[in-house]
């Protein structure tokens, strides 16, 4: 019995022992009590585990909403951004539409472009437009917005790009007459870099609050019958020679995203 | 001398049931039992690591689907071959000498589970139902380099079982 004394053997020897007594069931009570007064602890244990484990599911899941909201708020703020876009192009879209309609209905060659930017120039009155001289766009063209609205005129033409000075700019001078009247005229000029005014009107011309202005066509490249605005104010200086009319423009000069530029 | 005998019969039921219920809940399954053995062996002596392997290899066999005895066949083997590898030739007592031996547990583990399984899936009808592919094969040495490099680090710092030199200890 000394090789008993060999623990590895004595190890493999109580080994086989164990798996034969298992498959004789000689360990089957045995057994039975293992898994009977293990099952309380296991079952606590695994609880605990399942507790654990699903604690750190929700973990997961309460980052994964997080990681979630993050992504779907950048969406929704995309989504927006994009809702603006297509907003603003359905404006400028309906914008246009009416403009060529109406352009086309007066017989007007033209062609449409994009404001791209404000000048470089410390002149508010100054922009860029998308149309140079390639577009055939020259100096001095008449540049209208929706219904045939004067705005400007063209001052300077780069082959892809043109510089456009508002009618509100001191500078701008364009022949004008009254709407129906179209011998009572003047010159539109800038007032005060702010606002348009019709000057040289005569003094004997019976001018009235709320009357048209329009292009008159003295001018080589701005047809006659463009809408400039209405008189608002009318300023009759007894010691000067001609009397004076604030004009209101009907477009808001500071948001202009759509132009015309009338080249015939 | 019984009573001690009985208070680690209690630690390796606390530990299996622990590892069972506990640890083999998570997504990922893995067996710390070559590392747990291993550490015996290295820490304490062969007579213990043989006492937990039966008893833990007993244990597992009682809930285990492969036929009853592969675990403990498996763990003696293991700690037989440790045991022998670090008496003739890893003799030396640091860090580097528990890692290698934890390896070479756990790929005897992975090869005897593998073995049994194949054999008994051609001579029987059990299913091959241990998955072996190499994400389970990484996780569980994987899992089994964390538990040896806790194991060794806090019976190092609490004991003086083992040195604290990582590669040869003087």
């Amino acid at each position: 019995m000394s090789f008993l004394k060999n623990k590895f053997i004595l190890t493999t020897l109580i080994i086989f022992l164990i798996i034969f007594f298992h498959i004789v069931s000689i360990l089957s009570p045995f057994e039975q009590l293992i898994f009977i007064s293990f099952k309380p602890f296991q079952s606590v244990a695994y609880s605990t585990s399942n507790n654990i484990s699903l604690e750190l599911s929700e973990m997961t899941i309460r980052k994964n909403f997080l990681n979630d909201n993050k992504k779907l708020n950048k969406k929704i703020n995309q989504l927006e951004q994009k809702i603006v876009e297509l907003k603003l192009f359905i404006e400028e879209n309906d914008l246009l539409i009416n403009q060529n309609k109406y352009l086309k209905s007066i017989g007007y060659n033209f062609i449409n472009a994009r404001v791209i930017s404000a000048g470089v120039e410390n002149n508010p009155n100054l922009l860029i437009i998308n149309r140079g001289a390639n577009d055939g766009v020259k100096p001095e063209m008449a540049v209208v917005v929706e219904n045939g609205t004067l705005i400007g005129k063209i001052i300077k033409t780069e082959n892809k790009i043109s510089h456009l000075l508002l009618l509100t700019d001191n500078q701008t001078k364009v022949s004008a007459s009254l709407s129906g009247k179209s011998e009572i005229s003047g010159i539109v000029e800038g007032k005060n870099n702010i606002s348009i005014c019709l000057n040289y009107i005569l003094k004997t011309a019976e001018i009235e609050k709320n009357d048209l202005i329009m292009t008159s066509g003295f001018d080589e490249f701005i047809p006659a019958g463009l809408l400039i605005g209405e008189i608002d104010e009318i300023e009759n200086n007894e010691n000067q020679l001609f009397k004076n009319a604030q004009i209101l423009s009907p477009v808001n000069l500071k948001n202009l995203r759509i132009v015309s530029i009338v080249i015939n | 001398m019984q009573k001690k005998y009985f208070f680690i019969i209690l630690l390796i039921i606390f530990v299996f049931i622990l590892h069972q219920s506990l640890i083999a809940n998570f997504d990922w399954r893995f067996n710390l039992w070559p590392v747990i053995l291993v550490f015996v062996l290295f820490a304490f002596n062969e007579n213990l690591a043989l006492l937990w392997g039966i008893v833990s290899g007993f244990l597992l066999d009682l809930y285990s689907i492969l036929p009853f005895g592969i675990n403990l066949i498996t763990f003696f083997l293991i700690i037989f071959i440790i045991y022998l590898l670090a008496k003739n030739f890893v003799t030396n007592r640091s860090f580097l000498s528990f890692f290698i031996l934890c390896l070479i547990a756990v790929f005897l583990n992975i090869g005897f589970l593998f073995l049994a399984q194949k054999l008994f899936s051609w001579f029987g009808n059990l299913e091959q139902i241990i998955i072996f592919n190499w994400s389970t094969i990484f996780f569980q040495i994987l899992t089994n380099i964390i538990l040896c490099i806790i194991l060794y680090f806090i019976t190092a710092k609490f004991t003086k079982k083992l040195k604290t030199d990582l590669i040869i200890s003087r």
